[in-house]
């Protein structure tokens, strides 16, 4: 047992990861469509920043243990550069692949507040090829691939994320009405109505700012046409 | 002055959900320690069981069964009077150095 530990924690954590990712990916899709009446609670979002966070913690375990254990051996360079790997090539680099865009999606939330709204949504989009990345090093390069309850449930987090996706595509977008999502804060509160009358103007004269600045294309103020 | 620090809003929903994947993933390594040792990749082997003629590899003489390895190893022909017959059989669990 002992000298397979590594292994087991490395298949483990693992799958725990990958059913995080998922849970985040459709965690997401939900809370940024219409499918909720309302915006968003803080605590909503902010569970769904740590699952995706606890997800990347269990990531590195993942690496880790697959690196201390010692039946395949993989190398540093192994774990982070794709195709090095002489064991599986491919199904290697589509983790690797995807263990970058989930990095990149964790780390732009976290400097949410000093990005580009319209740059971390792109990159936050990221997270559901990651997630498909995922799924694909799981079924090609996992050693439970043929466990039919692992199959299960790969089947029902796809199915899950189907759903929700498909709506987003016939139209149950994101919120644009009744206060957008912006994940990393608290939910929008928009100012008073202004569609149709001239911009109003501060005390000192200026212009105010666009209520939301999600948006504005590139974070910049937005004008409303009158 | 706040009379007491607020708690974190999803405080629970976060320790419910550290807690819940920490016992999943030591569940797992629980039942993969369980089922003991690392299995080979579950792909049909072809399994060649050679008679010559009522005797199978296991009970030929001395003779026989060097002629058999000798044209196990591409070095002769097969012995006169044996055939082969080949049978598929699903892999059994089968231990891998680790």
């Amino acid at each position: 047992m002992a000298e397979q530990t590594w292994w087991f924690v490395a298949r483990s954590t693992g799958l725990v990861a990958y059913v995080l990712l998922a849970v985040t990916v459709i965690g997401g899709l939900v809370l940024s469509s219409r499918l909720l009446r309302r915006p968003p609670s803080n605590a909503l979002l902010d569970w769904h920043r740590f699952v995706g966070g606890l997800s990347v913690v269990f990531t590195g375990v993942h690496l880790l243990a697959i690196y201390a254990d010692s039946y395949v051996e993989f190398g540093l360079a192994d774990l982070f550069v794709p195709f090095l790997s002489s064991w599986r090539p491919l199904p290697v680099a589509l983790g690797i692949v995807a263990l970058y865009l989930v990095l990149a999606v964790e780390l732009t939330s976290l400097l949410r507040r000093r990005l580009r709204p319209g740059l971390w949504r792109l990159i936050h989009q990221l997270s559901l090829p990651a997630f498909l990345l995922v799924t694909a090093h799981l079924l090609l390069a996992g050693t439970d691939a043929s466990n039919p309850a692992v199959l299960v449930v790969v089947g029902a987090l796809l199915a899950a994320t189907a759903v929700p996706l498909a709506l987003r595509l016939v139209g149950l977008g994101p919120h644009h009405g009744r206060g957008a999502l912006r994940a990393g804060s608290a939910p929008v509160r928009r100012g008073p109505r202004t569609a149709g009358r001239r911009p109003r103007t501060g005390r000192a004269g200026r212009r105010s700012p666009h209520p939301d600045p999600d948006r504005c294309p590139g974070g910049r103020r937005c004008r409303r046409r009158s | 002055m706040r009379p007491g620090r607020r708690r974190h809003p999803a405080l629970e929903a976060r320790i419910l959900t550290f807690g819940l994947s920490a016992a999943a993933a030591l569940g797992i390594v629980g039942a993969l320690a369980r089922g003991g040792e690392r299995t080979a990749t579950a792909e049909p082997t072809t399994v060649v069981e050679v008679r010559i003629g009522g005797a199978t590899a296991g009970d030929v003489d001395a003779a026989t069964r060097e002629a058999l390895d000798a044209w196990l190893v591409g070095g002769a022909d097969l012995p006169p009077g044996a055939d082969l017959t080949i049978v598929e059989r699903q892999p059994e669990v089968v231990s891998e150095p680790s």
